[in-house]
């Protein structure tokens, strides 16, 4: 069977239906050819699309924010943790000692008349007495603004050596610190550095590296500039604490970096500590130290401690980059104090996003996740990427909580959600694709299939049912004569004769016989003799007198047989035409059909373009691979109307 | 004398044979062919007065077998006897039946008498065309020379022998009318016009309904079935 074989060349029915049937793994339906095409295709895009996201999210500062906030959050899960595992671990070398309203002194209040604030006079007498007992070395966290106590001043000259101050303001700035002799004496001592903002203290211990031999003006903006985010000028605005204080730590308590360690320190791995309450500390009351209270104080409870004095504040609770302070509220401000050293003092350098070989790392498995996101299919696709991500995050929560190796995740997580975003998008649109063509193809097979039947139905009804009937109609014939006073016989013959007449209709519908018996041309000219014989249009048949046609399968001389015949009931029906032309003829490879009428022309406005009868033509032309087209007629034959042009490639030899 | 009977349906061939045997049994003998190859092949050897063919038969159709018979034995009278009622095939056969042949096509569901008459008509050189086929196809032979569906009528009307003036009565026409209608019918016909040959030997009429059954256009089945009409309608108007 011709028709067969050159349908099953393109279509292949059987294998087409089974895989949409089973509505499986859209790449593998349509021939290795087109899946390799696909899955090439997949590759590619998802490749890119994982690399180009990954290289857009790898130059954004998002992802810094990104992976401060991650890193919060895992301290915060990590010290909860491992408190609850390990329970919370009991400072050795810092003892604190706070202050707050139970106490005598109100330190709250307004310092009376512009004189120094009251805090002042409480220092004045605490300092000595916690000296006697012989610290490593006091860190003093303290609002010095205001009016200097002449006496804390002395204070602070007198122990100047073993004093650390935290201070909420900078020092050199008179603005901060107005009063002269507070600031000489408290640059003798070395310094800590507070910052106030709105919405809380927060506090920092600037340690950054700062090439010690090349200070120079230039150094200053290439180096971290903590300055710039706070104060406006370039001028170097306090003295960083790394020279004074870790060294004054390193030698006193061995709490912080050494000096050696602090060129680890760089910008870009600015390191940040986080306080979550992890540690208990000894604390006592400034009250209970004053009145050498013994109960509450034993002796010799600041022999070689850091004693952190300091007074109780609120702290802010939003979070802001670079400097994570306790969430909760009520902490002392003495605390994070003791809670920065002791984190200094574990040295660990938390390194965020580098942009070295890290970077080229994303980049390349942004690729191949994108790729792999595009291949998966749907479902396992979301189980790989989650899972993939879900391990990334508890394999580095669990080196960092326990082995405290900060692997960066935050970028791959990013990445991996990119990768999947844009990979699943990439699978979709040639899944669509792909689907589409089956669809197609299911669609041709169908209207193949259609075909077949329609044909077999047709011949059964003329080779079955029309012999029963004419056998029946002569039947009646017989009767007739038999009973030549009976009318009924007759009449039974001409409603047999009626209903062959509608039978032959309807065979003629299911399937055109004439272009079986007469052949591809003069069932096209019959088809102009029925339209003349039932409109007032005069038809012409243009043949170019080859056969051409020979070359096409029988489907494709039907589906031809059906344009033609819907053209010209179009013609026929909507054209208003007078005269209307059938053109057959071969044109280098393809076989041209027009169909040419002199009507009112189509408007392209009124007849929607996927009105039922165009869509009929333009559906079996693309079944057969035909071209159809409508344009003017040429003005050479018609001066208006439509033509209808097909185009049909033809396979010679 | 011999007739060649072509069908693959053995039930139609046996139904054809044995019509032909009690009727025509002067024309024998019989032979049967099952497909249009085989008919010609026959047609060849046997050289057939008739020979009855059927239009869809594997290997070659009945319409291509009769082409194909009629170039070589021209003087062969073909009948098609089909279940297609597709004027495309009479025409066809206009055009393959010489000018002076005789061709007959019958549908299959034609009673014994419309056969029986279309093979006598074949046989003494009439044309014979099924009445509902035969209706269709005045209007889409050659344009010019085709009846309309009025001249068509006119030629009916004579046919069964009604004057003008019953013709007028019967169409609701003036005579006048009717007599134009006739006029135009003749000149297709090409039968001369009384005014234009003062030695006109026949009566027009007569002339036209002699015409028009040699080609086929009208049959005795045909008439009846219009008799039985037009006698109908008129025994109602009366």
């Amino acid at each position: 069977m011709g028709i067969l074989r050159s349908v099953s060349a393109w279509v292949r029915p059987s294998s087409i239906l089974a895989k949409s049937g089973s509505g499986q793994s859209p790449g593998t339906g349509s021939g290795p050819g087109q899946m390799e095409g696909i899955l090439f295709q997949r590759l590619f895009w998802g490749t890119m699309a994982g690399c180009l996201s990954t290289l857009l999210l790898a130059e954004s500062p998002v992802l810094d924010t990104i992976e401060h906030s991650l890193l919060e959050w895992r301290y915060k899960v990590a010290y909860t943790i491992n408190a609850r595992i390990f329970g919370r671990p009991k400072s050795q070398d810092i003892v604190l000692v706070s202050y707050d309203d139970d106490d005598q002194f109100d330190l709250e209040q307004e310092s009376s008349e512009g004189g120094p604030s009251p805090i002042q006079e409480v220092l004045t007498r605490l300092i000595p007495v916690i000296e006697q007992s012989d610290p490593l070395l006091i860190v003093v966290d303290l609002d010095l603004a205001g009016k200097a106590d002449p006496r804390l001043v002395k204070v602070f000259r007198q122990y100047r050596s073993n004093i650390v101050l935290a201070l909420l303001g900078n020092l050199e700035d008179p603005s901060d610190f107005p009063s002269m002799d507070l600031r000489q004496a408290s640059s003798a001592c070395a310094y800590d550095f507070l910052v106030q903002e709105t919405n809380g203290l927060v506090c920092q211990l600037p340690i950054y590296n700062q090439d010690t031999d090349a200070v120079s003006e230039l150094d200053k903006t290439s180096s971290f500039d903590f300055k710039s985010l706070e104060y406006e000028n370039d001028v170097a605005l306090y003295e960083p604490l790394p020279k004074v204080v870790a060294g004054l730590l390193t030698s006193k308590a061995g709490v912080g970096p050494t000096l050696g360690q602090i060129p680890k320190y760089k910008a870009d791995n600015l390191p940040v500590y986080i306080n979550f309450r992890g540690t208990k500390y000894d604390t006592y009351q400034t009250r209970d130290i004053l009145n050498n209270n013994s109960k509450a104080v034993p002796t010799g409870a600041f022999q070689d401690k850091v004693v952190i004095i300091g007074t109780k504040y609120t702290q802010k609770q939003d979070n802001t980059p670079k400097v994570r302070t306790p969430l909760a509220r009520n902490v002392m401000h003495a605390q994070i104090q003791a809670d920065a050293i002791n984190t200094i003092h574990k040295n660990q350098i938390i390194y965020s996003f580098s942009k070295n070989w890290y970077h080229h790392l994303l980049v390349f498995m942004g690729g191949l996740l994108g790729a792999l996101a595009a291949v998966l299919p749907l479902g396992k696709r979301s189980y790989a990427f989650l899972a993939i991500g879900a391990s990334a995050l508890i394999f580095s929560q669990v080196l960092f909580q326990l082995l405290q190796i900060n692997f960066v995740v935050t970028p791959i997580l990013a990445v991996l959600s990119f990768a999947y975003v844009f990979g699943t998008v990439i699978f979709l649109d040639t899944d669509l694709r792909v689907r589409n063509r089956e669809l197609a193809q299911a669609r041709e097979t169908m209207q193949f299939r259609a075909e077949q039947e329609r044909r077999r139905i047709a011949n059964d009804l003329h080779d079955e049912t029309l012999p029963a009937l004419s056998s029946a109609a002569r039947i009646a014939d017989d009767l007739s004569k038999q009973m030549p006073d009976n009318n009924l016989p007759i009449e039974l013959r001409s409603k047999l004769d009626n209903t062959l007449v509608e039978m032959r209709r309807v065979i003629n519908d299911l399937h055109p016989s004439v272009l079986e018996t007469m052949g591809f041309r003069p069932a096209l000219e019959n088809l102009l003799h029925v339209l003349e014989r039932d409109t007032n249009i005069s038809a012409n048949f243009v043949d170019a007198g080859d056969n051409s046609e020979n070359e096409l399968s029988e489907n494709t001389k039907l589906q031809l047989y059906r344009i033609v015949q819907e053209g010209l009931n179009n013609v026929g029906k909507h054209s208003r035409a007078s005269q209307v032309e059938v053109e057959i003829k071969p044109e280098d490879d393809y076989l041209v059909i027009k169909v040419v009428d002199n009507g009112i022309g189509m408007d392209k406005k009124r007849v929607s373009a996927d009105s039922h009868g165009l869509l009929n033509i333009r559906q079996r032309a693309e079944f057969i691979g035909a071209e159809v087209d409508w344009s003017e007629p040429n003005p050479n034959k018609f001066e208006q109307g439509t033509q209808l042009t097909l185009r049909i490639p033809i396979l010679k030899g | 004398m011999t007739v060649l009977l072509v069908d693959d349906e053995q039930r139609d061939r046996k139904w054809l044979k044995d019509l032909l045997c009690d009727e025509l049994s002067a024309h024998g003998p019989f032979h049967e062919g099952t497909n249009g190859q085989e008919a010609v092949e026959l047609a060849s050897k046997l050289r057939p007065q008739l020979v009855f063919l059927d239009i869809k038969m594997p290997i070659l159709s009945g319409i291509k077998a009769a082409e194909q018979i009629l170039k070589e034995h021209p003087e062969i009278g073909v009948i098609i006897l089909s279940n297609f009622s597709d004027e495309v095939y009479v025409r066809q056969l206009w055009k393959i039946v010489p000018a002076d042949g005789a061709f007959g096509y019958v549908l299959k569901n034609a009673s014994n008498e419309q056969v029986l008459e279309a093979a006598r008509a074949v046989l003494s050189g009439d044309c014979w065309i099924h009445p509902g086929i035969a209706r269709v196809i005045q209007r889409t032979q050659n344009r010019a020379q085709s009846l309309t569906a009025a001249e068509y009528e006119a030629l009916i009307c004579i046919a069964l022998g009604m004057t003008d003036s019953a013709i007028a009565r019967q169409l609701y026409l003036t005579e006048k009318a009717v007599q134009s209608r006739l006029k135009s019918l003749y000149s297709k016909l090409s039968i001369p016009g009384r005014s234009e040959s003062k030695e006109a030997e026949f009566n027009q009429r007569c002339r036209a309904v002699y015409l028009s059954l040699q080609r086929g256009l009208i049959n005795q089945s045909e008439l009846e079935e219009w008799e039985s009409k037009l006698m109908g309608s008129q025994a109602k108007v009366n």
